[in-house]
């Protein structure tokens, strides 16, 4: 089992050198990296392909140097802009940017997050989708030249194509993709998905709970496709993040589920919402590196199954 | 200001021996431990001799000083079956002793606070119930005075919150804002009563604990119980799980001068629920506890 850290806040803090060798220390050998680079260039789709290794040379061989694995990388930008639907080859553009990238920077995994479109709009699911399908396809063209899988990580928006479990199983038959599950997501969807939702910790505080409790879905019927799993939390009302463990999703549930899945299966430790949280004291060195710590031995121990 | 909490584990999780659970929250970086002394009435420990439980308190005062911590405070027997106290005499009167024997307990383990709930009595809030409430605690609060001057105690009253079944959500009791707080140590009229503020406590009746820091100040805010929720249940969850604004309270504890100890109750996470990987996350759960202490107080 892999432990992935996203790099982004660590390179945001302290940049490339000092963030990869600071995330080599707390113990992460793995990690993700988002290209936010359209933020600066929207021409990034074009970028030429020497353009494109010049400008991630420095990136890859700091990786090289601490030792660092890509697991995957992931796109900043929304594959489409409701606001701006004329820059729809753009965006589509960038998808395909991002999996040469990956190639480049020696990783096997794009990860993409299916179309946001707002909810008053009537044919918000059929426009999704048709979105999704035509980025994916792109992608896999080009990721079927250069070894590289385009990835879905599902949100949690009822009326988008692509964030259910049923929708996701018939991408990964169709495309090929693998899935990064974002249990959070699928719990805000109330897909049935490992957590303490229907019976809550302070309705059985005994922690013994009957076994229609429990529920299995979402991850049953994915887990041939999944290339991993969020290690992420949310409380129960409201969707709000907190630390793994602190709130509803049964991560230990969900790696039993898994089964011999679980070694293939890398678990991430999505820490970006909860730092976004503590932004006020994120100067203080010692907590970031706290906190950071904690969620690497919280994926630890994930990887102990004895017991589970 | 100290950084000091609650014990929440078992020390047999840790493969801890006696005293040696001490000596970990010290490693981890706190200062103080809040000392429970919220057993039942029918606790064992109430019915030990004087002697008894001076040996005993003494004990473990000698493990905590040994682990280089204080006892910044501890915690009295609260009414278990809320309002029972009020409607039986006899049981109010043993609780009442019982208190007593707490305030020993505090003095032998050399803590200088012993926090305590008010008083209960049944029904909604109203001018009447305050009132009501208000006398019945004066008697309780007056009656436990001679005791508090001769074992050196100061009572640190600490604001609550009740069940209201009729809105179907928590609410305001008898004390829960700083007005009430203070109304109360007034009306006591002894140095003896301080009003400890519970974070997570005020987050529940909707008052801001900021404006009750402000409200409070130097003079009546000695005592801390820190811990935040969703404003929903009594999670008593660590600074930041929640929807506690931190950044304004520690900021606000800095401007009145708080000298007391930044004392967390939180609740172990992973007790019962996650018991696989306890032993594993708990020295680190701690270390961050203590470095979000630091931080949230500005204390380095």
């Amino acid at each position: 089992m892999k432990i992935t850290g996203e790099a982004d806040f660590f390179i945001k803090q302290y940049g490339i050198e000092e963030g990869f060798k600071r995330l080599r220390q707390l113990g992460y050998q793995n990690i993700s990296y988002c290209i936010r680079e359209v933020h600066d260039d929207p021409t990034f789709g074009d970028w030429s392909e020497q353009k494109l290794k010049e400008h991630y040379k420095p990136l890859r061989d700091t990786l090289l140097q601490y030792g660092l694995q890509l697991s995957y990388v992931t796109m900043d930008r929304g594959i489409y802009s409701y606001a701006q639907p004329d820059a729809f080859a753009t965006r589509k553009s960038w998808c395909v940017q991002a999996v040469k990238v990956a190639a480049y920077l020696g990783c096997a995994a794009t990860v993409i997050r299916p179309a946001s479109i707002p909810a008053h709009c009537p044919d918000a699911y059929q426009r999704s989708k048709d979105i999704l399908c035509e980025v994916l396809a792109s992608m896999k063209t080009e990721g079927d030249k250069v070894g590289v899988q385009p990835v879905i990580e599902n949100t949690g928006e009822l009326h988008i194509y692509g964030n259910r479990g049923v929708e996701l199983l018939e991408l990964a038959r169709e495309y090929e993709i693998g899935i990064l599950l974002n249990p959070s997501m699928a719990h805000l969807l109330r897909e049935r998905i490992p957590c303490f939702t229907t019976v809550g910790y302070w309705d059985y505080p005994s922690g013994v709970y009957p076994p229609e409790a429990k529920e299995t879905g979402m991850v049953e019927l994915l887990k041939e496709h999944l290339l991993g799993v969020l290690l992420n939390d949310t409380e129960r009302t409201m969707g709000n993040p907190v630390l793994p463990m602190m709130g509803v999703i049964d991560h230990r549930e969900i790696v039993k589920q898994l089964g011999e899945y679980f070694d293939n299966v890398c678990l991430t430790v999505a820490y970006q919402p909860i730092y976004k949280r503590y932004e006020d004291f994120l100067s203080e060195e010692a907590l970031v590196n706290t906190l950071a710590e904690y969620f690497y031995q919280m994926a630890a121990s994930m990887d102990k199954k004895e017991g589970m | 200001m100290k950084l000091g909490t609650i014990i929440a584990f078992r020390r047999e999780t840790l493969g801890l021996s006696e005293g040696e659970e001490y000596k970990f929250l010290s490693e981890c970086g706190f200062d103080s431990v809040d000392f429970s002394l919220s057993e039942p009435v029918t606790s064992p420990l109430w019915k030990l001799s004087d002697d008894e439980l001076r040996e005993r308190m003494l004990h473990e005062r000698e493990m905590i000083t040994k682990s280089g911590m204080i006892v910044g405070q501890t915690h009295s027997p609260y009414d278990y079956n809320l309002g029972c106290a009020w409607m039986n005499p006899e049981k109010r009167k043993e609780f009442w002793r019982v208190q007593v024997q707490a305030i020993k307990a505090t003095s032998y383990l050399g803590a200088p606070y012993m926090v305590v709930h008010t008083l209960a009595i049944p029904g909604r809030i109203s001018k009447e119930y305050y009132e009501t409430a208000k006398q019945y605690n004066m008697g309780f609060f007056n009656y436990l005075k001679p005791y508090l001057e001769e074992y050196n105690v100061k009572v640190a009253i600490e604001n609550l919150f009740s069940s209201d079944h009729v809105l179907g959500r928590m609410n305001k009791c008898n004390c829960s804002r700083a007005e009430d707080l203070i109304d109360y140590i007034d009306t006591l009229d002894s140095d003896r009563f301080v009003a400890c503020l519970d974070i997570g406590h005020a987050q529940l009746c909707s008052e801001e604990p900021v404006d009750m820091i402000y409200k409070l100040g130097k003079k009546y805010l000695h005592v801390l119980h820190v811990h935040d929720n969703h404003l929903i249940r009594d999670e008593h969850m660590f600074p930041g799980a929640g929807k506690g604004d931190w950044n304004r309270i520690g900021r606000a504890l800095n401007d009145i001068g708080y000298e007391g100890v930044f004392s967390y109750e939180i609740s172990n996470p992973f007790y019962l629920r996650f018991p696989e990987i306890e032993k594993d996350m708990l020295p680190i759960l701690h270390k961050m506890y203590v470095e979000l202490g630091r931080a949230i107080t500005g204390v380095k």
